[in-house]
């Protein structure tokens, strides 16, 4: 509404810019005036817009505000937006309406008359800026205060915190008290996406629950997603916070029209209890991540106990406060996952154990044989298997096996393949007497011939059941009759084992008889045989031969392994050693890319 | 050479990813994701095109059968102008049993 200047000479005169000015200036100044509305929540100016007014308060309340904290409040008789024209520099700070307001201002050039004409208004305009000046150094003298004397200390008495609930519990407890507020509840964050209630405190209503209390928090976890659109939960407070990260202070909830307090009013209807102002910070880890929130209700005068809104300094400590407290519990979170790093070592080490257990100690060495291995695996545990073992006086069995993964998984799944190999093979032993036995040929045969082979058992079993890990096995299974040199074998597609004549010479490749085990079910496994002669040797390897890498990324090459493979060798250990030595020359200073094993056979010259 | 797939989804319902470089355990993974994302288009055929592919691991061919069991046994897998090495892996392991190799693309 349009003000007269008559009017504007009585506001003017209360403002503590004029109480010295005349009253000619003052209807001077009156007459320069210029009637301005605004609704509650509009924005008068932002922070860096061009200073063109300064403006009085004449009817309702303005809130002074940064990056979403408020600096000051200011109501009827209060000016502001003066700097902006003294210096001529853009605005410092925005400046919002709380409820609707109607404002006088004053254009720059007219104020520049002014100040530059009459020395009262000079006057008014220090004192003005006096006072600013004082209330700044206050919230200064404030901060610094609590800075010294609450969050450092908390800071580090935090930071030697050892037990989580223990923390969590001070961290809210020194909020509260920062803010001298009746109520507080500290929730975290869940891999669910969920805020779970963790502690929660009403003093005047002797509720103490959750934290160290070990009183369990009757309020169900409150999704951060609605269930029914999917969309992002902004209807609490809490979760709003959680999923925004920067807080929210309102000065009186059931006035509240952005978020839902349906659960706190409920609460007061029961409980004979009402909240008013509230507080919610967010908790994040160093990486900017909500990880939990701090709600606060009801702060109170220290003197009177009556409850009022959480003012802009005690929104800044407590965000410290959270700053401090969020650096605690991402370093609990750390050490956390260092014991869990520290055991799951432990674990990989205990399976290092176990699987070095499955490798044999000693090598069978039949007469007129030499069986020689080695190993490697590329990480702490492994997915590459071999065996060699006497089955009975006229035979010697062997495996070489490769998991197409390393690590834990491919370990585990090695250790499962062996075991449902060496169970079911228990059973056909079993089932097939050994005195029935007549070659080891044909003990193969029979068991394919009665859907016994050990190794399509095997692959059923993996590929049915564990369908979902896309894991499979290369797997060469070997019988051999050393004193006729006859070896029957599956290769389930491993690498073809390569035999070689007494010069080095390529005699054959093992290739495959069925494919890799667990790649696809209902396989029926054939079985071959070859004679291997005095002088020959059977070299076995896994793909980690021939994918060594070099620092460069260059592979070692199976055509690499077939020269060295090509020099004649005066026994197995030799051969083994020589290709050991290329590849380590070759791998250099690069990482082992897989695990890498070798096994070879040599029937010695008569 | 760094490891690519670019998928073209065809008019006729078929996925046709194109693989480039060098497919080990370490870059599985994207090959897994293209298959992943390729078979929520519901592809009547998966046609890979291995021509400019110059390695593979077993951990690649784990990707294959792993295509092979997501995609269903009605999808075929064409496995297109393989190179002689990355072809060797997958007779190795006596999968090629389970998918149709050509040197050119054509349906069956």
């Amino acid at each position: 509404m349009l003000s007269t200047v008559e009017e504007r000479v009585d506001f003017l005169r209360n403002s503590l810019l004029f109480p010295e000015a005349s009253p000619e200036t003052l209807v001077e100044i009156a007459s320069k005036l210029e009637d301005v509305e605004f609704q509650a929540n509009e924005t008068i100016f932002q922070s860096g817009d061009v200073g063109d007014f300064m403006y009085f308060v004449k009817k309702g309340q303005v809130r002074v505000h940064d990056n979403n904290r408020d600096i000051e409040r200011l109501g009827v008789y209060e000016i502001f937006g003066e700097i902006a024209l003294l210096d001529s520099g853009s605005r410092m700070a925005a400046v919002t309406t709380v409820e609707k307001t109607d404002l006088l201002r004053l254009d720059k050039a007219s104020f520049d008359k002014l100040i530059h004409g009459r020395i009262e208004i000079a006057k008014g305009i220090t004192r003005i800026l006096t006072k600013r000046l004082r209330f700044h150094n206050q919230q200064l003298e404030e901060t610094r205060d609590s800075l010294e004397k609450v969050i450092l200390p908390l800071g580090i008495a935090l930071s030697t915190e050892k037990n989580l609930d223990h923390l969590l519990e001070r961290i809210l407890l020194e909020a509260k008290k920062l803010c001298n507020a009746d109520a507080g509840t500290m929730y975290l964050c869940t891999a669910e996406k969920q805020l779970k209630f963790s502690i929660m405190i009403t003093d005047s209503l002797n509720i103490a629950l959750g934290g160290t209390t070990g009183k369990e928090i009757p309020f169900p976890p409150i999704s951060l997603v609605d269930k029914r659109t999917g969309a992002p939960n902004y209807h609490n407070v809490s979760t709003y916070v959680a999923i925004c990260g920067h807080s929210v202070n309102i000065p009186d909830i059931y006035h509240a029209k952005d978020f839902d307090f349906t659960g706190t009013m409920e609460f007061d209807k029961r409980m004979g209890y009402r909240s008013i102002s509230n507080l919610t910070v967010p908790l994040k880890n160093h990486l900017g991540e909500v990880i939990g929130v701090i709600q606060l209700f009801n702060a109170q005068n220290l003197m009177t106990n009556q409850v009022v809104p959480f003012n802009a300094y005690q929104q800044l400590v407590v965000e410290s406060l959270a700053s401090q407290a969020a650096v605690s519990l991402n370093t609990q979170e750390l050490l956390r996952r260092q014991e869990i790093l520290v055991k799951i070592e432990h674990d990989v080490q205990v399976g290092r154990q176990i699987q070095a257990d499955f490798l044999p100690d000693v090598l069978p060495q039949p007469e007129g044989w030499e069986i020689e291995a080695f190993f490697q695996p590329a990480r702490e545990v492994a997915g590459d298997f071999y065996d060699a073992f006497l089955i009975d006086d006229n035979q010697v069995g062997f495996v070489i096996a490769d998991v197409c993964d390393k690590g834990v998984g491919a370990a585990l799944f090695m250790a499962l393949t062996r075991n449902l190999n060496q169970a079911f093979g228990w059973i056909n032993n079993r089932t097939n007497p050994r005195s029935e036995v007549t070659s080891p040929e044909n003990q193969m045969l029979d068991f394919i011939a009665m859907g016994l082979d050990p190794i399509a058992l095997t692959n059923n079993y993996i590929a049915q059941i564990h369908e979902k890990m896309n894991m499979f096995v290369t797997l060469f299974f070997g019988m051999l009759d050393p004193e006729r040199g006859v070896l029957t074998y599956i290769n389930a597609g491993h690498n073809p084992p390569v035999l070689l004549d007494s010069t080095g010479k390529i005699k054959a490749r093992l290739t495959l008889t069925g494919p890799a085990v667990g790649m696809l079910p209902n396989i029926t496994y054939t079985s071959r045989q070859l004679t291997i002669e005095p002088g020959d040797v059977l070299f076995l390897f896994t793909d980690g031969v021939p994918e060594t890498h070099n620092p460069a990324g260059k592979l070692f090459t199976e055509k690499r392994m077939l020269e060295l493979l090509s020099e004649p060798t005066p026994d197995a250990a030799v051969l083994i050693k020589r290709i050991v030595h290329e590849l380590k020359d070759f791998m250099s200073t690069a990482n082992p890319f897989d695990d890498i094993t070798m096994l070879a056979l040599r029937r010695r010259l008569e | 050479m760094a490891f690519s797939v670019t998928t073209t989804m065809l008019k006729d319902g078929t996925a046709q990813l194109t693989l480039f470089g060098e497919l080990d355990g370490s870059v599985a993974n994207e090959f897994k994701t293209a298959v992943e994302k390729a078979a929520t288009e519901k592809p009547k055929r998966l046609v890979l095109i291995m021509k400019d592919l110059e390695f593979m691991s077993s951990a690649g061919l784990r990707v294959l059968v792993f295509a092979k069991q997501k995609m269903g046994s009605d999808v075929d897998i064409y496995v297109i102008a393989a190179q002689e090495a990355v072809r060797d892996t997958i007779e190795m392991t006596g999968f090629h049993h389970s998918v149709i190799m050509q040197d050119e693309y054509r349906a069956i």
